[in-house]
Parts: structure tokens; C-alpha cells; sequence
């Protein structure tokens, strides 16, 4: 398996991430005292050398990706999924629906609370990776949020955010 | 010393300590095994239940919960990649591989077995050398701290996987995380963009949750399932002595490992685990198969995260001093009934401290027995269809990392930690050498400034004693052993000098 341009966008990506680390965040995000006496006491000074450290490390890698022999990193994949091909919608579309499902999810149980969110989320994620027994999917969408939230409440005196629900309890 | 012994007998045997050392580690391996749910969290919940009971049944109780919490976090780690404890997370690297190999009872056994032997090994080394660690451990200041960290930091190299290039970067964007919050010299903002909840860091739990389990459930949304067949169908057989007798090398070496670091305040299980890992991989014939799930590797990590139990009690008894929050929490224990730890301790209480060694003992030989309850109960999550456990497993998640704070905003450092983790995923970059320095990043860059403090900036304090001058060399014999092992792969046309992992 060809690893470069994997290593390419990866080096790219972290001379990109260097740089603005470098150029902005720093500067922006990392408040410096005016009352320093040595240099290397700075807040700044750590996340100035990480990222330095950052830069050339990826500008090594790109030399690695352009200009030598670089090994196959992956293997092949020898678990029970192996055997499970995309069979519908292409793998990226898929991958993009479920993690702004996952974002979605953060920003409903914040106004559900996490119980109600759990709820409505599980039976979709069941069904997205592919079970279709509705004898599984309705007890397990149920009773694991709230058992869930039972033993954090009792065993652990966790109560979990409960949403626009608070009130009704 | 008879008289003693014979007064710690009339103090340790009753049925009360022998059920309390019993079901606290019978607590600790559930909560251990529970994400989000932490083993000081744990101590810290059993702690009200000791106010009643006497002060030897309340401390046992509260070791049982320290011990089998350390156990507890490798049972989720190899079933469902999603470390109960920060230190469970080295046991990923080999357990989950073999797991998926579907060996989870061998690995699930191994980890039981190297973590009661490294007990053990901690428990005899607290119970025999707590005088001579103690003292040893509290030469230890902030610049031989940060050469130690120094040391650690080569594990890196161990655990990059193909390219030790990309294993560094991985390793920057840990330590580059690390970095977020106030900070702790100057107590100015880093990267906080005026966000309160960033002002105390991010969390390792959430961290390491988003990290290991999320990419693993979004990659699996690439693929369909088909119905009724293809799915892990076996446990596997558990070790057998002789497999595990293959790893014991590592295993104590890895107990050694743990002692010694468990007997130093402030270091905790974590790097424990990944230098016992490391040095397990250094000195293993099978070095090529670590991280595709060896069972030596498996081994190393438990033991050097259970090493350090014992050994943890070591300053708190010798000298009074907490090594972490857990032995924190014990101290509290020790206060609320009206004992001080320390010199004075052993003077005045001499029966109690050999009744707490007997129950020490005995919470090894009840982390074996639980242990394999444990392991026979969980495995079976092994089996269950992926579709239907990674759904769980989010759930869980989402519970867990909203309990280590009672913060909604560490559900969301879960989540994008989860993209993060699966972009690393995608681009072959490995997230061990992340999360190695996101967890030693604080702890390098803290004793790196406070050495600085102590010497008005001159560097040589770096190079103040013989434990620093040891620790460079360590260091430097390390790299050169990378070099070494690199130029060799590329002789034999392995790989590339530059790129393959040492």
C-alpha cells in the first residue's frame, strides 16, 4: 500500500497548522506578561517550541513523501468487518452524516437532556449501522439510557442533565 | 516484633475485613471498567461508607476500591477499545488488536495475570522496602522529574508505529493540547479565546474517550453489515501458563518499573504503564508484532499500571505524603479516624500497619478471584454484533465523559476529539504517541519551569545530581538503540532508515 499522499496531506495539514499556530493562535491566545525575566519561563515559550517542533517535523515528513522510498504503513484489514463492503451510499457521505448526527445529538441534549437524547439517537444508530430487529432496537434504545442514568444517579449521586424534562420530574 | 504480629492478627482477622477487602475491589473493577467513571472518583464515593466502620476495615475497604479500579479500566480497553482509566490506555495498543483477533479471553486473562503478579510484586515492595523507596523517592525535585519525563518521552519512538516522523507529530499535537488552560506560573490565559470551561485544560478522560472509541464507531459507518453472518463469533481460549510464562520477564520488569515510579509523588499509572510497554518492546523478540496485538504487550502495560498500587502507599505511609488523589482520599481516611501517617504512625501503630499489609496482601489474591468473574462476565460483550454495541458504546461514552465533571462542554471535547482521532485514523498517524504526551506534556513542562524557577534560569541544574546524570545517559542509550535498530532495518531492506520504527 502507497503511503505518500497520505503523508503528503499530512504534512501539509501540520505545516498549516504549524504556521498558524506560529502566526496567530499564539500571539492571539497566549496572554504574556510584561514582567518576564527569563525567556523560557513565558507562557508563550512552550507552545512557541511545540510548535516550531510541529513545523519541522512535518517539513521533514514532506521531504520523506517527495523524495524517498517510504514503506507501507497499513496492512490488511484481517477482522470480522473485512468482509463488509460499502454497499449503498459511498463511505465519505456516510461518515459526514454521522458525525454531524453525533454534533446534532450534542446540541439536542442540551436542550433534551441526555436520557431523551440517548433515547431518539440509539434506534437511529442502530439502524444506520445496519440492524433491522426491532425486538433488540426498541428495549435496548430505552432501558440502557435510562438504567444509565439510574446507576450514575444512585450508585454514583450523578445526576444527568435531564433538559426541558427537569421540570417535569 | 512477635507481639506485633500477634496484635495485627487480633486486629486483621475478622469477617468484617475480609468482606470489605473483598467487595472493594469487587467496586473497583466495575468502576474501573466504566468510562468516565475513575478510580479516585471511586474512592472518593466509598470514602463516607468508612466513617462507621473501624479504621483498618474502612482503609481496606478503600485500597480493595484503589486496587480493582486499576484492574477494572484493561476489561473495557481490550473489549470495546475505550479505556476505563487514563493508565488502561497502553493496554489498548495490544489488547483490542487481539480481541479482534478474536482472542479477547486470552488477552482479558493475560492482563489479569501480569496485573496480580505486579500487585503482588508492588505489595512485597511496599511491605519490605517502604523505608528505603520513601527516601529515595523524595530526592526526586522538579529537574529530576523532568529528565525522567525526558526518559519516558523516547517510549514515543516505541509506539509510532511505520513512521517515527508522524509518531513526533502526533506527539506535538498531544503536547500542543496539553498546553490549553491557565497558566500555572503566571496564572495567564493559553488558548482559552475566552471560553471558562478551557480555563482548567481539557480533560483526560473525555480526551482519551474521543480519542480510542469515537473513530473506531464513525470508520465503522463506511461499512454494512450483512445480516446473520461475519460477526465475532468466539472468545478465543483463555492463557495458559505457558503463554503467560512467556511474558513474565516483562511482567516483572514491568512491576519494577511501577514500583519504582508508584513510589514517586505525582506520577501515577500512566507513564507506568507506557515505559513498562516500552521496555517490554525494546527487549522482545516478537517487537514487530507489538501493537498488532502481543500478548508481552498486553502484559507490560497491566503490570507496570498495577505496580504502582502498592507502591503508591509507600510515601503516605513512610512519610504522610499523598503520592496522587487516591492515596489523598486514604489520607483522609487515616485523618477522620484520628491517625496521622508517617514516622509517628509507625511508632505509635505499629499492629495497624501490619494489619493494613495482611489486608494489602490478601486484596491481590481477590483481584484474581474477581478478576476471573470479571472477565467472564464482561467477555461476552465480545459477542455482541458490532451494530448494536457501538450505538452502546456511544451512549456510554457520552455518559462518561459528562460524569468525570458533571460538564456538558466535555461532551463536546469527546466529540471533537472523536473527529480528530478519526483524521489520525484516516492519515495513519498514530494516536499512541498523542496521547503518551498529552498525558507527560503538563507534568514535562511544569518541572522544566519550576526547575528553571529554583535555578534563576541556569540550565546545568539539569545536571544537578547523579539521578539526572543517569537519566540523560538513559536517555542518550535510548536514541542511540533507535538509531541503531534503524540503520539495521534499512540494511536488511525492511524499510527505510528513516521511517520505520525502531
Amino acid at each position: 500500500m502507497n503511503n505518500r499522499p497520505k503523508d503528503l496531506i499530512t504534512a501539509v495539514l501540520f505545516i498549516a497548522l504549524g504556521l498558524a499556530a506560529v502566526l496567530l493562535l499564539i500571539p492571539s491566545g497566549v496572554v504574556v506578561p510584561g514582567s518576564v525575566s527569563i525567556p523560557a519561563l513565558s507562557p508563550d515559550f512552550w507552545p512557541y517550541t511545540i510548535a516550531w517542533g510541529v513545523i519541522l517535523s512535518s517539513a521533514f515528513l514532506l521531504v520523506e513523501a517527495l523524495a524517498l522510498k517510504v514503506p507501507g504503513g497499513g496492512e490488511e484489514d484481517d477482522t470480522e468487518d473485512a468482509q463488509y463492503n460499502l454497499e449503498t451510499l459511498p463511505a465519505t457521505l456516510r461518515t459526514v452524516i454521522l458525525t454531524f448526527a453525533l454534533f446534532l445529538f450534542y446540541y439536542v441534549l442540551t436542550h433534551l437532556g441526555i436520557v431523551a437524547s440517548s433515547i431518539v439517537l440509539m434506534p437511529a444508530m442502530m439502524l444506520f449501522f445496519g440492524e433491522q430487529n426491532w425486538k433488540f432496537i426498541l428495549p435496548l434504545s430505552i432501558l440502557i439510557p435510562i438504567g444509565l442514568y439510574l446507576f450514575f444517579l444512585h450508585a454514583a449521586g450523578i445526576p444527568m442533565p435531564l433538559g426541558i424534562f427537569e421540570n417535569l420530574l | 516484633m512477635i507481639e506485633n504480629l500477634s496484635a495485627a492478627l487480633d486486629l486483621f482477622l475478622s469477617v468484617e475485613n475480609f468482606l470489605a477487602v473483598g467487595l472493594g475491589v469487587l467496586i473497583g473493577t466495575i468502576i474501573g471498567a466504566i468510562p468516565g467513571m475513575t478510580t479516585p472518583m471511586g474512592v472518593a464515593l466509598v470514602l463516607p461508607f468508612t466513617f462507621s466502620l473501624p479504621p483498618v476495615t474502612g482503609i481496606l475497604l478503600l485500597l480493595g476500591v484503589y486496587k480493582g479500579g486499576l484492574y477494572g479500566g484493561s476489561l473495557t480497553a481490550i473489549l470495546i477499545k475505550t479505556p476505563g482509566t487514563p493508565a488502561a490506555s497502553c493496554t489498548i495498543l495490544d489488547g483490542y488488536p487481539l480481541a479482534q483477533k478474536g482472542e479477547a479471553r486470552k488477552a482479558l486473562d493475560i492482563a489479569l495475570y501480569a496485573s496480580c503478579v505486579a500487585d503482588m510484586i508492588s505489595n512485597i515492595a511496599l511491605i519490605l522496602f517502604a523505608g528505603v523507596l520513601a527516601s529515595f523517592a523524595l530526592r526526586f525535585g522538579p529537574p529530576e522529574f523532568f529528565t525522567l519525563i525526558v526518559f519516558s518521552l523516547t517510549i514515543i519512538a516505541g509506539v509510532a508505529g511505520p513512521s517515527l516522523t508522524k509518531g513526533i507529530l502526533s506527539a506535538c499535537l498531544g503536547l500542543m493540547l496539553a498546553t490549553v488552560g491557565l497558566d500555572l506560573i503566571y496564572g495567564t490565559d493559553r488558548f482559552i479565546f475566552g471560553n471558562f470551561e478551557l480555563m482548567s485544560g481539557l480533560n483526560f478522560i473525555p480526551v482519551l474517550i474521543g480519542l480510542f472509541a469515537l473513530p473506531e464507531i464513525i470508520h465503522r459507518s463506511t461499512r454494512l453489515p450483512r445480516f446473520g453472518a461475519g460477526q465475532r463469533s468466539r472468545l478465543g481460549n483463555g492463557a495458559s501458563f505457558a503463554e503467560f510464562s512467556k511474558t513474565l520477564k516483562s511482567v516483572i520488569r514491568g512491576s519494577v518499573i511501577g514500583v519504582i515510579l508508584g513510589a514517586i509523588p505525582g506520577i501515577g499509572g500512566a507513564p507506568a504503564a507506557f515505559l513498562s510497554y516500552s521496555e517490554a518492546r525494546r527487549n522482545s523478540p516478537n517487537k514487530d508484532n507489538f501493537g498488532k496485538g502481543e500478548p508481552e504487550g498486553v502484559a507490560a502495560a497491566e503490570a507496570g499500571n498495577n505496580g504502582v498500587a502498592g507502591a503508591t502507599m509507600i510515601p503516605l505511609l513512610a512519610l504522610g505524603v499523598p503520592g496522587d488523589v487516591i492515596t489523598a482520599v486514604i489520607l483522609g481516611a487515616f485523618m477522620i479516624h484520628g491517625l496521622r501517617p508517617g514516622p509517628i504512625l509507625f511508632e505509635q501503630n505499629l499492629p495497624m500497619i501490619y494489619a493494613l499489609f495482611m489486608g494489602i496482601l490478601l486484596s491481590s489474591a481477590y483481584l484474581f478471584g474477581i478478576g476471573k468473574m470479571a472477565i467472564r462476565v464482561f467477555s461476552r460483550v465480545a459477542l455482541v454484533p458490532n451494530r448494536i454495541l457501538y450505538p452502546i458504546v456511544f451512549v456510554l461514552c457520552v455518559y462518561g465523559a459528562y460524569a468525570v465533571n458533571n460538564n456538558l462542554f466535555d461532551i463536546l471535547v469527546m466529540l471533537c476529539m472523536g473527529v480528530v482521532g478519526y483524521m489520525m485514523l484516516r492519515l495513519e498517524i498514530p494516536v499512541a504517541p498523542f496521547l503518551i504526551a498529552f498525558v507527560l506534556g503538563p507534568l514535562l513542562e511544569d518541572n522544566f519551569r519550576q526547575s528553571l524557577l529554583l535555578s534563576d534560569g541556569d540550565l546545568t541544574i539539569f545536571l544537578r545530581n547523579t539521578i539526572c546524570i543517569a537519566f540523560w545517559v538513559l536517555t542518550a542509550l535510548s536514541v542511540f538503540v533507535l538509531i541503531r535498530s534503524r540503520i539495521q532495518a534499512s540494511r536488511t531492506g525492511q524499510a527505510s532508515t528513516l521511517t520505520t520504527g525502531g
